[in-house]
């Protein structure tokens, strides 16, 4: 299957590996991947901050970049919890709803795109980790992302996943909230950050960039040895080497 | 301009070219009575108890309320013709005398209706002066019907419901168990304001009674 | 001028509040038991998504056609005896009741919780004239006691520990330092009977109210509103012009919703509908009804409610029916409380009510204090697309803030014409890169970086190292 990367703005900048990682896990789907740079950003921090015909202006960008592709897959679950959105955002615009709508219907979570629409959760990594994962909130209410990353961690060996009682609470990212009120935004982050300490976790993951650095940033912060990390940088991070691998049975 | 005609206005000109949204059809309201068994079981999960008779409804109250229903004056007399007569106990008129039902052990009132669904008491205030009587002494004591069982909630209002709104009853009071608060760190405390025990003594139908 | 605003104040308050250990406490237990219960609810109604859309759709079809249920609940409510007052505004509302309460004597007055009291400063007003309302919810009585406002709308005194309200019942009442919560509330329970007995006029507010019946509905667990409406000889219902619903059977939905959603019951101890006044004791008939409807918001701010009516998604802010879930699901008050939003309604729907009700100028900060995680939404018994609101209105702060469209810091409508073409988002990233060791210095980063280690750019961006990879 041909998947084009919709990388999303954050990781294009701050976590390039998160982008690569993700392209790697979908060639070991047994994926053909492209990458088309018009894509910018869904628009989300503008819609988010009630700003409308400006979300519209750049979820248009978005939209013929990508429209397209066979698939478009994407490390983020708000992002693609993102494009559900354009129906409603492009209510009075019929031709442009129409497009976001069908660009809607083919863009999928990394996670769910594996799991539920391929049927792939062995991916052949390890891991020799205790792991947590952290259900973000737009993943989790807008796409039902509870179990498809579940799954994929299931399959890498040595990963022991420990679930937290609070992994359904939000990070306290929440885009200009995490500046705008900081020291609330902070609270929210260390009451998870207790919990996952008294877990004895070596790390958190998740399907959102925004909230891991949320989470990662106050970490880092309090000294905290355990790390934040994209589920895709996690899983790829665990796989032989494509040509360790072809040398391994030569050893 | 009146504060009707502005408040009138300004809604008017708020919602000018507005269209409604369809107003949603009532639910059919299930016809039939309700389970017996299904009112008694939600009714004690809150803490109702079940009495088989006034006598041991009223425990060791003393001093009794009584509402003006005739059923509660013939279940009163039954008791006090019964063996061991009334057993030291003194029952007077709730609604006629308040400074004595501020003092009263207990209160014994019908109640019209139970709801399968919640385990609800109805108390219809046209039909009996129960208010006070149910709500100021520690105790209530309810005399049900057996055969007055509603399904559900909706089976409730559609009884109360009247095509003249005049005729419905000023004051209907549904009751679910005994007063509670959890004000204080969510700890449940019964009888803050209301009675702290609601028993029921479930009653046949007069037929019944007299076959 | 509304009595109690200080919303205005959220960064200062919220700070105060996340320093207060105590408070994030009990507030947390509370609000996790209460999570608890109504999870197990809502878990044995499997029909619950159904009744939600239900009750969302026919508060949104009463709200667009409020004029036409409006004129006939009063028609149908004086039919049957009630004395209707109408107050278009706060000032009006107080004006009003402390007015029928001069003119049946000044005589001791008992109240029970109602938030559009809360909302019109009722008891502020009440006090100005030398009276002396007495809350009779037992949480509402503590916070008075304590000379606070709630910070709940269910649980009044939800961020006081018990032995707090023990504390404060010695100092007041002489008490026993350590009282527990049965013999707290035995005591409030004898030194409010007095209050009953002794209370010639009854202040409630309104839940519901049925259009085609004139009739009106109260919940409660206590019994203090069955003591408030049926001691006194006069009940003044306060109700606000939203609490609406067309039919008797419209509050089936009502009744299946809220109990569940505020406390995880499946319906509270009483109910009361009232139709007309009740039925006189003796020879002395009861006063009729008063009570206006139009809970309405203060003068200076007449057309926000205007706009509060004629736009649907802010509309939809009135369907909210008082059960607080909102709040028992928001981190943000969990962290805060909900003093720190600085008026009466706290949590998500504080923050989408207090800036239509009481004007974006004094509440700039709430709809930003969201991390629009959208656990409000999904805990809604109505509906609200709170996150939604909290969206909109949060623009109308920036631009209040006098933010060019674009808003502070952030700019929305700059950053928008970067991101439009590849081209310019190229740029915009080259300066963001050059830009970011000042920036760790400055504005929005700056806050981020107080507390938090910032992510830096990466050397080289996702395009370009595909670009190479794909050679």
């Amino acid at each position: 299957m041909r998947v084009s990367l919709f990388v999303t703005c954050l990781v294009d900048q701050l976590r390039p590996e998160v982008g690569l990682a993700t392209a790697e896990l979908l060639e070991r789907a047994g994926c053909s991947v492209e990458f088309d740079p018009r894509q910018t950003c869904c628009g989300q921090p503008a819609f988010n901050s009630g700003y409308r015909s400006e979300a519209r202006a750049v979820a248009r960008t978005l939209i013929e970049a990508l429209e397209g592709a066979e698939a478009v897959v994407t490390p983020s679950g708000s992002c693609c919890a993102m494009t559900r959105r354009y129906r409603e955002l492009f209510a009075g615009e019929p031709e442009w709803r129409a497009r976001g709508e069908a660009l809607a219907a083919k863009t999928f979570e990394l996670a769910a795109f594996l799991v539920d629409r391929l049927e792939v959760t062995a991916l052949g990594a390890r891991v020799a980790q205790r792991v947590s994962w952290h259900d973000s909130c737009h993943g989790l209410r807008e796409l039902g992302l509870r179990a498809a990353p579940r799954a994929l961690l299931a399959r890498v060996a040595g990963l022991e996943l420990v679930e937290a009682g609070l992994r359904e609470e939000c990070c306290g990212f929440g885009g200009t909230f995490a500046v705008k009120h900081d020291a609330i935004s902070v609270a929210m982050a260390d009451r998870k950050i207790d919990e996952l300490e008294s877990l004895g976790i070596d790390v958190v993951t998740g399907a959102d960039l925004s909230c891991l650095m949320q989470l990662g940033g106050r970490l880092e912060r309090r000294g905290s040895r355990i790390r934040a990390l994209h589920f895709a940088e996690l899983i790829a991070g665990g796989l032989p080497a494509l040509a360790a691998a072809a040398e391994e049975p030569a050893r | 301009m009146s504060a009707r005609d502005s408040i009138l206005s300004r809604i008017r000109d708020g919602l000018r070219g507005v269209e409604a949204p369809p107003l949603p059809a009532p639910d059919p309201v299930p016809g039939g009575p309700g389970e017996l068994a299904a009112f008694r079981a939600l009714a004690e999960s809150v803490g109702v108890e079940f009495h088989d008779t006034l006598a041991s409804a009223l425990g060791d109250a003393r001093s009794v309320a009584v509402s003006d229903a005739p059923e509660v004056a013939a279940a009163v007399d039954r008791l006090a013709a019964a063996d061991g007569g009334a057993g030291g106990r003194s029952f007077f008129d709730g609604w006629s005398d308040r400074a004595a039902l501020l003092e009263a052990d207990a209160g014994i009132t019908t109640a019209q209706y139970g709801v399968a669904e919640t385990g609800t008491l109805l108390l219809i205030g046209d039909d009996e002066r129960h208010r006070l009587v149910s709500l100021l002494p520690p105790l209530h004591v309810a005399l049900l019907r057996r055969d007055r069982i509603l399904p559900t909630l909706g089976a409730a209002l559609a009884a109360l419901r009247r095509e003249d709104p005049a005729a419905m009853s000023r004051v209907t009071t549904f009751v679910t168990g005994p007063s509670r608060t959890a004000d204080i760190e969510l700890q449940l405390v019964l009888g803050v304001h209301g009675p702290r025990a609601l028993r029921v003594v479930l009653t046949d139908p007069p037929a019944a009674a007299n076959p | 001028m509304i009595h109690g605003l200080k919303a205005r104040e959220f960064d200062r308050l919220s700070r105060e509040a996340l320093g207060d250990d105590i408070q994030r406490g009990a507030i947390g237990k509370a609000t996790d038991l209460i999570r608890g219960r109504r999870g197990a609810a809502v878990a044995r109604l499997p029909e619950w998504e159904e009744l939600r859309e239900r009750a969302r759709a026919v508060k949104a079809h009463t709200l667009a056609r409020l004029d036409h249920y409006l004129l006939q609940f009063v028609e149908r409510a004086e039919a049957a005896g009630v004395v209707v007052h109408w107050a278009s505004d706060a000032t009006d509302a107080t004006e009003i009741i402390t007015g029928l309460v001069a003119e049946a004597g000044e005589r001791p007055i008992v109240k029970a919780k109602s938030m559009v009291t809360e909302e019109i400063g009722l008891n502020h007003a009440l006090e100005a004239r030398g009276l002396r309302p007495v809350e009779t919810d037992l949480g509402e009585w503590i916070q008075q006691l304590a000379g606070e406002p709630p910070s709940h709308i269910i649980v009044p005194a939800i961020h006081k520990t018990q032995a707090q309200i023990a504390r404060l019942f010695a100092e007041q009442l002489g008490s026993a330092e350590d009282a527990s919560a049965e013999e707290l509330t035995a005591i409030a329970r004898r030194i409010l009977r007095q209050e009953f007995a002794d209370a010639a006029i009854g202040i409630s507010g309104v839940n519901f109210a049925v259009a085609e019946t004139g009739s009106f509905l109260l919940l409660e667990n206590e019994g203090n509103i069955r003591l408030t409406t049926s001691l006194p000889r006069l009940h003044l219902a306060v109700m606000g012009i939203e609490k609406l619903v067309p039919r008797l059977s419209d509050l089936e939905v009502f009744l299946r919703l809220l109990p569940r959603s505020g406390t995880g019951q499946h319906l509270t101890s009483y109910q009361s509908i009232f139709t007309g006044p009740a039925p006189g004791r003796g020879a002395a008939p009861r006063r009729g009804r008063g009570g206006g409807p139009g809970g309405a918001p203060p003068p200076a701010r007449r057309h926000r409610r205007r706009a509060l009516v004629g736009d649907e998604l802010r509309r939809s802010s009135l369907q909210c029916i008082r059960c607080g879930a909102c709040l028992n699901v928001c981190p943000v008050y969990r962290q805060i409380g909900g003093h720190a939003y600085g008026w009466v309604y706290p949590g998500p729907i504080g923050a989408v009510l207090t800036p239509q009700l009481a004007g974006i100028h004094e509440a700039k900060a709430l709809p930003l204090a969201s991390s629009l995680g959208g656990a409000c939404e999904e805990g809604c018994p109505v509906k609200i697309a709170l996150p939604e609101v909290l969206r909109d209105l949060g623009r109308e702060a920036g631009e209040a803030q006098g933010e060019a469209p674009g808003g502070e810091g952030f700019g929305c409508g700059r950053w928008a014409w970067f991101m439009r073409t590849p081209r310019r988002y190229r740029w915009a990233l080259r300066l963001a890169r050059l830009g970011f060791p000042l920036g760790k210095r400055l504005g929005p980063f700056r806050r981020w970086a107080e507390q938090r280690e910032l992510p830096r750019p990466a050397a080289r961006s996702f395009r370009d190292q595909w670009k190479e990879r794909s050679r």
